[in-house]
């Protein structure tokens, strides 16, 4: 909650500024003040890569449902209770030992959120936006993933109507975990293509 | 719009820095501006195409103003532009708060709305089911057309006027061009069209990287690979595929 704050230093501006908004919207009986806790709570709590990670950990354990994510990915998620968010079709695009696929909205943020909910502030910031499409494996080695000259780096941009996800590649030496201890696994960058998933220091 | 918002290659940003354990929002505000805008956007009668407003800011605005910022400069300007409230009534009560920061805001409890809310999060609605059968099928040579339109669009400059490969036919999406402008409906078959970068960033480019872009039919015109000199793209695009 922004009310009923005492600051050392000023509010922001954009603080300032949302507080007023807000209580005009409330004041005008436009908006429910209720409506917006449930909201921010949803994407605080609810919404986040946790779904995805189920998603990519069935496909990991069941083929048919892998092939199925890998043709149709909006009906594959709605099985599992998911959506892409905002209406848009989703695709999931499989990562292998001789492919690795990265996700970017160059010309805004546009992201799963059905699955992975808010996109991370580095997503939307400009030297992700400018940079993956034109030097991906150099972003990809900054952020400590070292890919094999000869993988194909597959960037996607996202500027239309359809969302991406990133299928990681399951570790070696984890055939044996259940789909719950698998989904712990993965991790939101590996699904938006800037990291693999790791295999736990146990296995 | 040829605007600043279209960075696809530029370089100049710096690295790319993951926040660890990043909190989903870093400030209080962020959170109430995503549920504000959430609500406005489903009250009834309200078109608020979002990106168009944000395009629109002064250049030197988008760059120095954060994500956030970008969305709450939307919302009031929505909220504006909709009649909700007026620019003077929030200013003024701007400047209240800043004089009186232990002002309470308002509350209204309103439970119907609140559950309204978080059962849009799971309902997919898909707006334009059809159109005009598609122009171009997958493994055919096509090139973003060069076009350099005032208003919103979703054909970034960096992909203008070069040539790929039909990879999927994805069905129909009104084209955001004309429907933010109040126009069409106008569904066009969206396609995922295949670039190796060398044919967008030029010969030093990695040859094994590849550009996917999502192109509505109209960014699209038919293109013969073949025939450029020496069949160089022609070369370029079988080498890429796989």
């Amino acid at each position: 909650m922004s009310d009923g704050h005492h600051h050392l230093e000023p509010e922001s501006y954009a603080a300032l500024r949302t507080r007023a908004l807000e209580s005009l919207l409330v004041e005008k009986g436009l908006i429910a003040s209720d409506a917006i806790d449930a909201v921010v709570q949803a994407y605080e709590q609810d919404i986040g890569p946790r779904n995805g990670a189920k998603v990519v950990a069935r496909a990991w354990v069941n083929p048919a449902y892998k092939e199925r994510l890998l043709k149709d990915g909006t009906s594959a998620i709605a099985a599992l209770g998911f959506v892409t968010g905002q209406g848009a079709e989703l695709v999931v695009v499989e990562n292998t030992p001789r492919v690795h696929n990265l996700i970017v909205c160059t010309l805004c943020s546009c992201y799963p959120a059905g699955l992975l909910g808010l996109p991370p502030k580095w997503y939307k910031d400009f030297a992700y936006r400018s940079r993956a499409v034109i030097e991906p494996r150099q972003v990809l080695r900054e952020l400590r993933l070292e890919l094999d000259d000869a993988v194909e780096i597959r960037v996607w941009d996202s500027t239309a109507e359809l969302r991406y996800m990133v299928l990681p590649e399951q570790p070696t030496g984890t055939a044996h975990l259940s789909e719950e201890a698998l989904a712990e696994l993965v991790t939101r960058d590996a699904m938006i293509g800037v990291a693999k998933v790791v295999a736990p220091a146990s296995v | 719009m040829n605007g600043v918002h279209d960075m696809g290659g530029m370089h100049g940003f710096g690295r790319v820095e993951i926040e660890r354990d990043e909190p989903v929002f870093h400030e209080a505000w962020e959170g109430r501006v995503m549920g504000m805008r959430r609500l406005v956007q489903q009250l009834p009668g309200m078109r608020l195409p979002g990106r168009p407003v944000i395009e629109s800011m002064a250049p030197i605005h988008y760059l120095t103003a954060s994500y956030y910022e970008r969305f709450l400069h939307t919302l009031e300007t929505h909220a504006v532009e909709q009649g909700l409230i007026t620019r003077e009534e929030l200013d003024a009560r701007t400047e209240l708060f800043r004089q009186h920061p232990a002002a309470p805001v308002p509350r209204r409890s309103a439970p119907t709305e609140a559950a309204r809310a978080i059962a849009s999060f799971t309902s997919q609605v898909r707006p334009e089911p059809s159109g005009p059968p598609p122009q171009f099928k997958i493994g055919d040579p096509v090139a973003a057309r060069n076009l350099n339109p005032v208003g919103h669009t979703r054909l970034p400059r960096y992909i203008r006027g070069k040539r790929g490969v039909i990879e999927r036919v994805n069905g129909w999406y009104r084209l955001q061009d004309e429907e933010v402008e109040g126009l069409g409906p106008n569904p066009q078959t969206v396609y995922t069209v295949r670039f190796p970068a060398r044919e967008v960033w030029g010969p030093r480019a990695d040859p094994h990287h590849i550009v996917y872009l999502e192109m509505w039919e109209g960014y699209l015109e038919p293109a013969d690979h073949a025939a450029r000199p020496s069949g160089e793209i022609g070369a370029l695009f079988e080498e890429t595929r796989t």
